[in-house]
Parts: structure tokens; C-alpha cells; sequence
């Protein structure tokens, strides 16, 4: 099976996925925020989608190219975690997020967004 | 016990709350408007119901959190209204956790961490609090911090630079003919391995105990009686790291015997032995490495704090007797109960120093005290780095090597002529009789059809490649072609693809020329 995701066009924030084994790894750059919500959430939902479809027992977010994100991107993964808890528990998958040590908000906002679901998510420095 | 038909009825109608305060927050953020500060006190009315509700129907986590909601609306409220990036996040990320709080109130609760979140919440409060209005209204805070350049015993460039040349001794090593010959290149590769790891990662623990020396000596001066007591583990973190630790952990040591150590006969006065104790501790706790002071004196002096702060208007009459916010202040620059700037450890307790220098590394300071002491705890990021890789034997089946899990491999059983042998383009197989690694039958190999996002590879292989976890033990610069990590203990090669291509194409044109040539 193939991952079926699209790229965001929008040019601010930029998305590459790539499956491998059991594990989709996505790379974030750019800025997250109202300019580009629409656009994350729509790729976040068929992100969990492709997860669910392919059955990774991993995803990985990199975002250390990503500069900013805002308070409602951030609801989006807020959301994203809430589906996934929701999944029955054979059917969970676990989320790695790369984080960049040098950009203050990712390391206080990560570290936040960890503790929806410490059991799932790790944040990685 | 509480009937089942009236929590179900809290649940209701405090979910609506929370939709009400994130309607109304969304509103502040977005659509600044007249009657801003009306919609805040609205907020905290809703939150103040909401907490009133948790405490009726036995919910302590959702008053916990509505307590540290209604904490960050008040710094919101603080005229004038200004919300940074940070705030905003954190506000809106507590409501969403309130919300999850209140819908899983029937299910599991596992996964989610009350404590961490009011963690991360109290960071931001504190911030928010000592930060300048001036500096609070600027958005975008978040962005990268100082442009400082981190002092490094030895630059990045260089340590690179010496992990690119300890790379070319292995690949030596790997490829040397001859029992002595790779004996000789495997210890000399082991040498440099371990003088790398020593500059990646610096011990701790021989930088404290040179502080036990001074810190008797500055004791003695004051006429104090003291033991350093060291319980040191052994853990490392990065040069950089481990520089503003060592001063912050001389800073801590001599404040606490200078501010938290009292004099013999007051020790004694107190039932207390005349002699102190500083206790130095450094311990391993998942990826951070924690540092504690701590001291048994008199504890930090809340009525000297409360004083000097409502003497400045720092705290809200109101809040005067609170003391986790009086213990905040400690944390603002220049903050200090003393009257004289003292020789021995400068202004006050003097926190702020300490705190910024531990922030640029990424690190936080934490301070707990009580009449019997005060114990401050520095939490950094630990040394290890580790990586997800896909690891395959190269054709041939002898060598070991791993891309980087973020390309996506896809196996070709019938290799194409686009196929790169990776042992050819690193040089490692060499056209040279010297060379030990022996050319493979290529006719079985297998390709690795590697894709990262607009780049593709293709690698000959004589495995399918399994998802492991490498170590980086001598990162090499990312546009360098070879890296050597290990992966459960056993050195491998890892590939950056993109770059191997490269040497293969450049490869490729050199044996064309020497073919014309001859």
C-alpha cells in the first residue's frame, strides 16, 4: 500500500510524507498559522487516515524547519490526538515529534501539547 | 457519593462553559475590538463557575486546572490587554485540556498529564509576570531566540570537520588488508571515536567537585561551619551545556552558603547542628539531566520578599501572602532582599542570572524552600541522540550500513543499471588490490529504490532493510556522505543518499576520464 497524501500548496508551510515499514514520517516547515489552518487540518485528518489505512505503528513529525506555529494549528493536533485516543487501542499508532531545541516555542508549546497523551506522543529534542 | 444523573449533568452544562470561553477567547485574539477587558472578566466569571461546579462535584482535576486558567486570564487582564504568541497558546491549549478533562471523565484517563500541563502553564505565568509590558505585547516571541553565538570549547565547524576525518580512519580500517594494518587504523579510529565523544559530550561531575575547594574557603571567610555533600552520577550533556551549568552551580553553592547557610550560633539557636550542609546532586531523568542545591538554612525569607514587592508594586496586595507567587519575584532580574549588593555572590539570591544562563541552553530552573532550606534544581538536556534508520547489509553481505528513516525505501529485485553500489561510491570497494572488502556478486543483489521527498536514491543492497534506532557517536556534517553510528552496539555505516549519489556520479566521470586517458 502507497501513502496518498498531498502536498499543501499554500507557500508558507510546506509538507513532505514519506511511508517506510510500518512508520510515515513528515517533515514541517514554514509558518503554521490562520493563513494555513485550513490547509493543516485538512492534511492532519488524512494524515491519521493514512495511519489508520496503512496501520503504522509510528508517525514522525519533524518540525524542526518549522518556525511558527499559532494557537489554532495547534488545536489541530490537540484534535488529532483526541481521534487518536479514541482509536481502540490495537489500532493506536505512536507519534515522535523532532523538535528544534533553539525556537522557545516549541520547546514550552511541545512539551505542553505532550501531556494530551504522554503515553502516545514524544517529544524529541 | 455523588449521584451519577448529576455529574452527567456537570459534564453537560460545564462543556458548554468551556465552549463559551473559547468562543469568547477566540474572539479576544482574533477580533480585538472596545470592551476587550468585559470579555476577560466574562471569561473568568464562566471559569470561576466552572471551578465552583469541579469543587461541588468532587472533579479536583478540572478545578486544578480552572484555578491555573483563571490565574493566566488575570495576567491577560493586567491593563494594558496584551497577548503574546505564548499566552495564547498556552490559554487556548488549557481550555482544550479543561474540554478532554470533562469528556473523559466517564473513560480512562490514561495518557494525559495534569501535572505536566500545569507545569508548562506555571513557565508561562511566570513569564508573563516578570516580563516587561513593553516585551509582553510583542508577537512572535516565540521565534528564535538570541543570535548569541554558543561558547564552545571547540566549534561545531571543527568538531564536525575532526568526525569527517575519524569517518575516513574507519573507512581505512574497514577496507585495510593485513591483520597489523587493521589492528593499527582500528585503534587509531577508537582513539578519535572516544577523544569525539569526550568534545561532544562533557562529564559533570569533574566540574563540581573542583567548586567543593572554594565554596569551604568562601564558608570559612564568612565564618560558617559547612559540608559539601556530592551524590554524582555519571552523566554528560553538551560543552555548551555543561558551561552554564558549572557557573550556574557555583552561582547556587555560593548563594546558599552566603544567603541560605546561617552562622554557627544561629544554627544553634535554631536546635540546629552548628555545621550546614550543602548537598550537590546530579542525576539522569529521561532525556534531561537534572542538577539540584540544595541547603539546610533558613529558607528563603518570604517577609523580606512580600515587603520589597509590594514596596514596587510587583505583587497585587491581594496576592501579597501567596507565597508561590512571592517565590516567582525571585525570578526577576535584579530582584533582591538584600539592602547591600554582597561580594560573595552579587545581588540578592540572584536567580535571574542562573535562570537565563540555563535557559539559552534549553534548560529550567525550579526553587522549593522551607524553614529547613532551600533546594533549586537545574533541569538540561542530556547528551544522547539518537535516530530512526533503516539498516541493510551492503552487497557483498559484510558491511553494515543505514539511511536515515525519513527516506522511504521501496525494494527492487531486479536492480536497474541506475542501481548505485554504495561500497563503490564511497570508495570502499575499491578497484585497489589493497582493499579487504571483496567485490560481491551483484547479479542477486537486491536495490533499495530510496525517496525523500522530492530526491530519490537507488542503492544496491544484499538485505532488506529493518527500522532500528542508531546512535550517533561522530555526527558528521549533514552535506558529508558518511556517517558511523552504532546500532545495538555495533558500528554502522550511515548513508545520506543524496550525497552518495553524488560520489557515485563524480566517481562515474573519473573512470570514464582514465579510460579515454589510456
Amino acid at each position: 500500500m502507497t501513502l496518498q497524501l498531498p502536498k499543501p500548496s499554500g507557500g508558507l508551510l510546506t509538507a513532505y510524507a514519506s511511508h517506510a515499514g510500518d512508520a510515515i514520517a513528515v517533515q514541517l516547515a514554514g509558518t503554521a498559522d490562520s493563513e494555513t489552518r485550513s490547509e493543516l487540518d485538512a492534511y492532519i485528518k488524512q494524515l491519521h487516515g493514512e495511519s489508520v489505512r496503512l496501520a503504522v505503528s509510528m508517525v514522525e513529525i519533524d518540525m524542526r524547519q518549522l518556525e511558527f506555529m499559532n494557537s489554532s494549528c495547534f488545536k489541530i493536533f490537540v484534535a488529532w490526538l483526541a481521534q487518536l485516543r479514541d482509536l481502540e487501542a490495537a489500532k493506536q499508532y505512536r507519534i515522535l515529534i523532532r523538535s528544534n531545541p533553539n525556537l522557545l516555542w516549541q520547546r514550552r508549546s511541545l512539551a505542553a501539547l505532550s501531556c494530551f497523551a504522554v503515553d502516545l506522543v514524544t517529544i524529541e529534542t | 457519593m455523588i449521584p451519577a444523573e448529576l455529574l452527567e449533568r456537570f459534564r453537560v452544562s460545564s462543556l458548554e462553559r468551556v465552549g463559551r470561553v473559547e468562543t469568547a477567547w477566540n474572539r479576544l485574539v482574533h477580533v480585538r475590538e472596545d470592551g476587550d477587558h468585559g470579555l476577560v472578566q466574562q471569561m473568568l466569571r464562566e471559569v470561576h463557575t466552572l471551578k465552583g461546579d469541579a469543587s461541588v462535584a468532587g472533579a479536583r482535576d478540572v478545578l486544578q486546572l480552572c484555578q491555573k486558567l483563571e490565574d493566566l486570564l488575570e495576567a491577560v487582564h493586567e491593563p494594558p490587554l496584551e497577548i503574546s504568541d505564548d499566552l495564547d497558546v498556552v490559554v487556548t491549549m488549557a481550555i482544550q485540556f479543561v474540554g478532554m478533562l470533562l469528556r473523559v471523565r466517564q473513560g480512562a484517563m490514561t495518557g494525559l498529564d495534569l501535572e505536566g500541563f500545569v507545569r508548562q502553564v506555571d513557565d508561562v505565568l511566570r513569564e508573563t509576570r516578570t516580563l516587561p509590558i513593553a516585551q509582553r505585547r510583542l508577537k512572535r516571541t516565540t521565534l528564535r531566540e538570541g543570535t548569541e553565538a554558543p561558547v564552545d570549547r571547540l566549534s561545531e565547524a571543527t568538531r564536525q570537520h575532526l568526525a569527517t576525518a575519524a569517518t575516513t580512519v574507519f573507512l581505512e580500517y574497514l577496507g585495510a588488508r593485513g591483520a597489523t594494518s587493521r589492528s593499527r587504523l582500528r585503534g587509531v579510529w577508537s582513539t578519535l571515536r572516544d577523544e569525539l565523544a569526550r568534545l561532544h559530550a562533557a562529564e559533570l561531575a569533574p566540574l563540581f567537585e573542583r567548586h567543593v575547594a572554594s565554596a569551604l574557603e568562601l564558608a570559612h571567610k564568612l565564618g560558617k561551619r559547612i559540608t559539601i555533600d556530592l551524590a554524582l552520577a555519571d552523566v554528560r550533556v553538551e560543552p555548551r551545556v555543561a558551561e552554564a551549568v558549572d557557573i550556574a552551580v557555583l552561582h547556587l553553592i555560593r548563594n546558599a552558603i552566603d544567603h541560605g547557610i546561617e552562622l554557627p550560633e544561629a544554627r544553634r539557636r535554631a536546635g540546629k547542628p552548628e555545621q550546614g550542609i550543602v548537598r550537590v546532586a546530579v542525576a539522569q531523568r529521561d532525556a534531561a539531566v537534572e542538577i539540584s542545591v540544595s541547603d539546610d538554612g533558613r529558607g528563603v525569607d518570604f517577609a523580606a520578599i512580600r515587603k520589597l514587592a509590594l514596596a514596587n508594586h510587583l505583587i497585587d496586595p491581594a496576592r501579597a501572602d501567596d507565597e508561590a507567587a512571592l517565590l516567582e519575584l525571585v525570578y526577576a532580574p535584579g530582584f533582591s532582599t538584600k539592602s547591600n549588593v554582597t561580594e560573595t555572590s552579587g545581588r540578592g539570591v540572584g536567580l535571574d542570572a542562573v535562570k537565563s544562563a540555563i535557559a539559552r541552553v534549553g534548560g529550567q530552573v525550579r526553587i522549593a524552600t522551607t524553614y529547613r532550606g532551600t533546594a533549586i534544581t537545574v533541569s538540561v538536556p542530556s547528551v544522547v541522540r539518537y535516530l530512526h534508520a533503516y539498516q541493510f547489509l551492503a552487497p557483498g553481505g559484510t558491511v553494515s550500513l543505514a539511511v536515515s528513516a525519513r527516506w522511504s525505501p521501496a525494494i527492487e529485485h531486479a536492480p536497474g543499471p541506475d542501481a548505485i553500489d554504495p561500497l563503490q561510491a564511497i570508495q570502499l570497494l575499491s578497484s585497489s588490490r589493497q582493499s579487504s572488502v571483496e567485490a560481491p556478486d551483484t547479479s542477486r543483489a537486491l536495490a533499495l529504490r530510496l525517496r525523500w521527498g522530492f530526491l530519490e536514491a537507488t542503492l544496491r543492497a544484499a538485505t532488506e532493510p529493518r527500522l532500528v534506532t542508531a546512535e550517533r557517536i561522530c555526527p558528521t556534517p549533514d552535506d558529508h556522505a558518511i556517517e558511523v553510528v552504532t546500532v545495538d552496539g555495533q558500528e554502522t555505516l550511515l548513508l545520506r543518499p543524496e550525497h552518495v549519489a553524488d560520489l557515485a556520479l563524480a566517481r562515474g566521470r573519473t573512470m570514464a576520464g582514465a579510460a579515454r586517458s589510456t
